[in-house]
C-alpha cells in the first residue's frame, strides 16, 4: 500500500513540476520574442529616418523625423538631438502661408508655424536646451512672418511657439508655462497670452498676476496696438471673449468656451484693473485722432471697438476717466463712417416690421422664424442656381433632430443631383445626432434613407461604436451579446458597402476605423481588415496615416454644413487600426504596411506601428544596439 | 482632371460703397442670403466647359450706358479727412464720396462634375472689388478642389 501512494505521490510532483516548467519556457519564449520585436522596431525607426533624406515631400519628412527622435530619445540622445535639428531645419523650406482659407482672416496658421511647433514640443520635452535654441532661431526670422496675418495672429512667429508650448504645458507645468509666456512678451502682448493668464489664474493667482504685471508693464513700453489692450480687457473684464477689428468695419470675436463662464478677475483684481484701464487711457484713447486712410480706418475701428467695451469697466474702475474716454470715442465715431444714421434707422425699421421683438421669443420661435425667412428668401429668388443654393442653406439651417423639416425643405430643390445630396446629408446628420443621444432606434430608420455611401457608413461606424461602449449588461448577458453582434454586424455591412466603392481619403479612414472596432470583437477578422484598409490606402496618391477624425461630410454648397454635424468619437487613424493588435502580433502587422508602395506612406507606417510597439512594451531593460 | 465639366451662373452687380457699407452694417453683406447692388448681367455659362485644355473660362460683360456713367462718376483721387479737418461740410464731402466710389459685386454658383472624385462639387462664391483699385475692371477667381473634396478658392 505504501510504495502504491509513493508511486502516486511521485506521480504528481512529477507531473506538476513539468508544468511549471512548461509556463517557465512559454514566459521566457514569450521574454524574448518581445526583446527581438523590440530590437526590430527601433531598427524600423532608424530605418525610417534615414530613408527621409531622399524624400521630396518635406512636411512628411519632418513628422517622421520627428516622431523618430521622440521614440529613439530615451535609447540614443545624441541620434535623437541629431534627427531633430534636422527637422527643425527642414521646417524652414515649408510653406509659411495660411492653410484654412476660411480662417485666414481670423488666424494664418501654416504648416511652417504648426511642424515647427511639433519640433519644439519634442525638444522640450527631451532637451530645454536644445529647445532653447530653436526658439532663438525664430528670433532672427520674425522679419520673414507673412505680411498678410490674420486678425487673431500672435505677435511674431516667435510669440506664436512659445505662446503654443506654453499652453501645451500648462497644467502640467504652470511655472514653465509663466517663464514662456514671460518670454513672448519681449515680442508684444499676443493673443494667445490671454488664455495662458486665464488658464494660470485657475492654478496659481500669485503667477497670473506676475504674468499680468509683467504684460502691462510690456504694454505701457511702447506704442500699443488696440489689439494687444483686448487681450488684457478680455482676461480682466470678459473671459474667454476676444475682440479684434477686420477689414471693412467688421467686428470678429474669438470665443473659448471653457474660460466663458468664469468670473471676471477685474472684481478680485480692481486696482490692476484701474491701472491697465489708465495705461488704455494714455496710450490710446487720448492719441491724436488717426487720418483717414485705409488703413487708419481700421486702426479707428479697432479704437472704437475697444473703447466701446472698455466704457462700462471706465465706470467701475476708473471713474474719473469716463468723460475724456467717451468725449474721445465721440469724436472718433464721427470722422469714422458717417453713415451710422443709416444704419440706425436699418435696425430700427426691421424692429418694427417684426411682430414680436427679438427679446420676447423663445428659443423655439426664433428657430422657426430664422427657417420660415430662409426659406421665404429661397421663395423669392428668381435665378434658378441661386434659388437652389438658398433652399439647401436653409434646409442646413434646420436642426438636426428636425430632418423631417430639412427633407421638406430640401425637396424643394429644383435639381435631382442637388436635392439627393441635400437629402442625404439631412438625414446623415440626423442619425448620427440620433446616435450620440443613444437613440438608436431613431438612427436605424434613417441609415437605409442615406443615399451616400461614405455618409451612410459614416454612421454605421459610429452606430457600432455606441454598441460596443455601452455598459456590459452583468444581469443580462444576453443583451451584451446581441450589443456586439450587432456591431459585428454593421461593420460587415459596411466593408460589404464599402468595397464596392472606389477608393478615396474617406474610404481609407473608415476602413481604418473599422480595423479598429473589429479588433474588439475578432482578431482574425480584424487582421483582414487592415489588410483591406491598406490595399485600399495603395490606391491614393497620399494619405495622412496619423489623421484620425472620421470624415466630415458636409455639403459643398454651404461649406459650414460640415461643422452643424455631431462627430463620431471613433479613431480613423492607423494606430487606431492597430491598437489592439500591435502587442500580439508585431511582426505580423509590421509586414501588413510595409506592403504600402507609396514610399513615404510605407515609411510613415511603419515608423507608426514601430512606435506604438515600443510604447506599448515599454521596458528600459531593453538594449537596442 | 481629364474630362471634369463644369459650368458657371452667375450674377454681376455694382454698388456704392455708402449702400455696401449700410448692407455689412445690417448684416446683409455676411448672411449670404441676398445679393447687393443693381444687377449689370447674369448668366450661365451656355454649356459645360470641358478638360483637359479648358480650365480657364473667360467671361466678357460689356458695360451698358448708364452703368458707364456710373463708373465715370468715380471720383479720380480720394478725400481724407484727419481730425483737425472735421466739419460738418467735410463729413458731407465724405458722404457725396461713399455714394459715387462704385464697387463691383460678383455672385455665382459654380457646378464641377468631378470625373475623378466621380462627384459633383457646388461652390457658391460671393466676391466684391472696388473700381478705384481695378480701373480695368479685370477679375480673377481660381478655384482648387482636393482629393476629398473639400476646395478652396482665391481672388485677385
Amino acid at each position: 500500500m505504501s510504495s502504491a501512494k509513493a508511486i502516486i505521490g511521485l506521480v504528481l510532483i512529477l507531473s506538476l513540476s513539468g508544468s511549471v516548467c512548461a509556463q517557465a519556457v512559454a514566459a521566457s519564449e514569450k521574454e524574448q520574442q518581445r526583446q527581438r520585436w523590440r530590437r526590430q522596431a527601433i531598427d524600423t525607426i532608424k530605418q525610417v529616418a534615414a530613408e527621409t533624406s531622399t524624400w521630396s515631400d518635406k512636411e512628411t519628412a519632418v513628422q517622421a523625423l520627428t516622431d523618430a527622435a521622440d521614440s529613439i530619445w530615451k535609447y540614443d540622445t545624441d541620434l535623437g538631438a541629431e534627427w531633430l535639428s534636422k527637422a527643425w531645419s527642414l521646417t524652414d523650406g515649408l510653406a509659411s502661408t495660411a492653410t484654412d482659407e476660411k480662417l485666414k482672416d481670423f488666424f494664418s496658421t501654416s504648416v511652417q508655424s504648426r511642424l515647427r511647433t511639433r519640433v519644439l514640443s519634442v525638444a522640450r520635452k527631451h532637451d530645454q536646451k536644445l529647445a532653447q535654441t530653436f526658439v532663438e532661431q525664430l528670433q532672427v526670422d520674425n522679419d520673414n512672418k507673412e505680411k498678410s496675418r490674420g486678425v487673431f495672429d500672435d505677435r511674431t512667429v516667435r510669440s506664436e511657439q512659445l505662446l503654443t508650448l506654453a499652453q501645451q504645458i500648462l497644467d502640467s507645468n504652470p511655472h514653465e508655462a509663466f517663464r514662456l509666456a514671460q518670454t513672448s512678451l519681449a515680442d508684444g502682448i499676443s493673443f494667445k497670452l490671454q488664455n495662458i493668464l486665464t488658464g494660470l489664474r485657475k492654478k496659481d493667482v500669485a503667477l497670473a498676476n506676475q504674468l499680468f504685471d509683467l504684460a502691462l508693464a510690456r504694454f505701457k513700453l511702447s506704442q500699443p496696438e488696440p489689439s494687444e489692450a483686448q487681450v488684457l480687457a478680455g482676461y480682466l473684464f470678459q473671459s474667454g471673449i476676444t475682440f479684434g477689428a477686420g477689414g471693412n468695419g467688421t467686428t470678429m470675436v474669438v470665443l473659448n468656451p471653457a474660460h466663458q463662464s468664469l468670473p471676471a478677475v477685474a472684481a478680485k483684481e480692481p486696482l490692476r484693473a484701474k491701472n491697465f484701464l489708465s495705461a488704455v487711457y494714455e496710450l490710446l484713447l487720448s492719441r491724436p485722432l488717426p487720418e483717414e486712410t485705409p488703413e487708419s480706418r481700421i486702426k479707428a475701428q479697432s479704437l472704437l471697438l475697444l473703447g466701446n467695451r472698455l466704457v462700462v469697466p471706465y465706470s467701475t474702475y476708473a471713474p474719473d476717466l469716463v468723460p475724456s474716454v467717451r468725449s474721445f470715442l465721440a469724436n472718433l465715431e464721427r470722422i469714422g463712417r458717417t453713415d451710422s444714421t443709416l444704419s440706425q434707422n436699418v435696425t430700427r425699421s426691421s424692429s418694427a416690421n417684426d411682430a414680436k421683438s427679438p427679446s420676447f421669443r423663445t428659443a423655439e420661435e426664433s428657430y422657426e422664424k430664422a427657417i420660415a425667412e430662409l426659406v421665404e428668401i429661397a421663395d423669392r429668388e428668381k435665378n434658378p442656381a441661386f434659388k437652389n443654393i438658398a433652399y439647401i442653406r436653409a434646409a442646413v439651417a434646420t436642426k438636426p433632430h428636425d430632418y423631417s423639416r430639412g427633407k421638406s425643405i430640401a425637396d424643394k430643390v429644383d435639381d435631382l443631383e442637388l436635392r439627393t445630396e441635400t437629402l442625404s446629408f439631412v438625414y446623415y446628420r440626423g442619425a448620427l445626432f440620433f446616435v450620440r443621444q443613444s437613440d438608436l432606434d431613431n438612427a436605424a430608420d434613417l441609415v437605409p434613407r442615406i443615399s451616400d455611401v461614405l455618409r451612410r457608413n459614416v454612421v454605421r461606424i459610429a452606430f457600432a461604436h455606441s454598441l460596443l461602449e455601452a455598459k456590459p449588461n452583468r444581469k443580462n448577458e444576453r443583451a451584451s451579446q446581441l450589443n456586439r453582434q450587432r456591431a459585428f454586424d454593421h461593420l460587415n455591412d459596411l466593408g460589404n458597402d464599402l468595397r464596392k466603392t472606389d477608393s478615396s481619403i474617406g474610404v481609407a479612414k473608415l476602413m481604418l476605423g473599422r480595423t479598429a472596432l473589429l479588433a474588439r470583437l475578432d482578431h482574425t477578422q480584424a487582421v483582414a481588415a487592415l489588410e483591406e484598409a491598406m490595399q485600399v490606402i495603395d490606391k491614393l496618391d497620399k494619405m495622412n496615416l496619423q489623421d484620425g477624425a472620421v470624415p466630415t461630410l458636409g455639403l459643398s454648397a454651404v461649406p459650414s454644413s460640415g461643422a452643424t454635424v455631431e462627430k463620431p468619437s471613433v479613431g480613423c487613424s492607423l494606430r487606431s487600426a492597430v491598437e489592439e493588435l500591435v502587442e500580439s502580433d508585431f511582426d505580423l502587422v509590421l509586414s501588413i504596411v510595409a506592403k504600402l508602395r507609396q514610399r513615404e506612406t510605407n515609411a510613415v507606417a511603419r515608423l507608426e506601428v514601430a512606435r506604438h510597439y515600443l510604447e506599448k512594451t515599454d521596458s528600459p531593460t531593453v538594449n537596442p544596439r | 482632371m481629364p474630362e471634369t465639366k463644369w459650368d458657371v451662373s452667375y450674377e454681376l452687380r455694382l454698388t456704392t460703397e455708402a449702400d455696401l457699407w449700410t448692407a455689412s452694417r445690417s448684416g446683409k453683406l455676411k448672411s449670404e442670403t441676398e445679393r447687393i447692388g443693381d444687377l449689370v448681367k447674369q448668366g450661365t455659362t451656355a454649356q459645360a466647359v470641358a478638360s483637359p485644355d479648358e480650365k480657364a473660362l473667360v467671361i466678357e460683360i460689356p458695360f451698358d450706358k448708364p452703368t458707364q456713367e456710373r463708373l465715370k462718376n468715380q471720383p479720380n483721387s480720394r478725400f481724407n479727412m484727419t481730425a483737425s479737418t472735421v466739419t460738418a461740410e467735410n463729413i458731407e464731402r465724405l458722404k457725396v464720396q461713399e455714394r459715387r466710389s462704385q464697387v463691383f459685386m460678383l455672385y455665382t454658383v459654380v457646378n464641377v462634375h468631378d470625373t475623378k472624385l466621380k462627384k459633383r462639387v457646388v461652390i457658391p462664391i460671393s466676391r466684391g472689388w472696388d473700381f478705384a483699385n481695378h480701373r480695368d475692371a479685370r477679375f480673377n477667381i481660381s478655384i482648387e478642389i482636393s482629393d476629398d473634396s473639400t476646395y478652396s478658392w482665391k481672388s485677385k
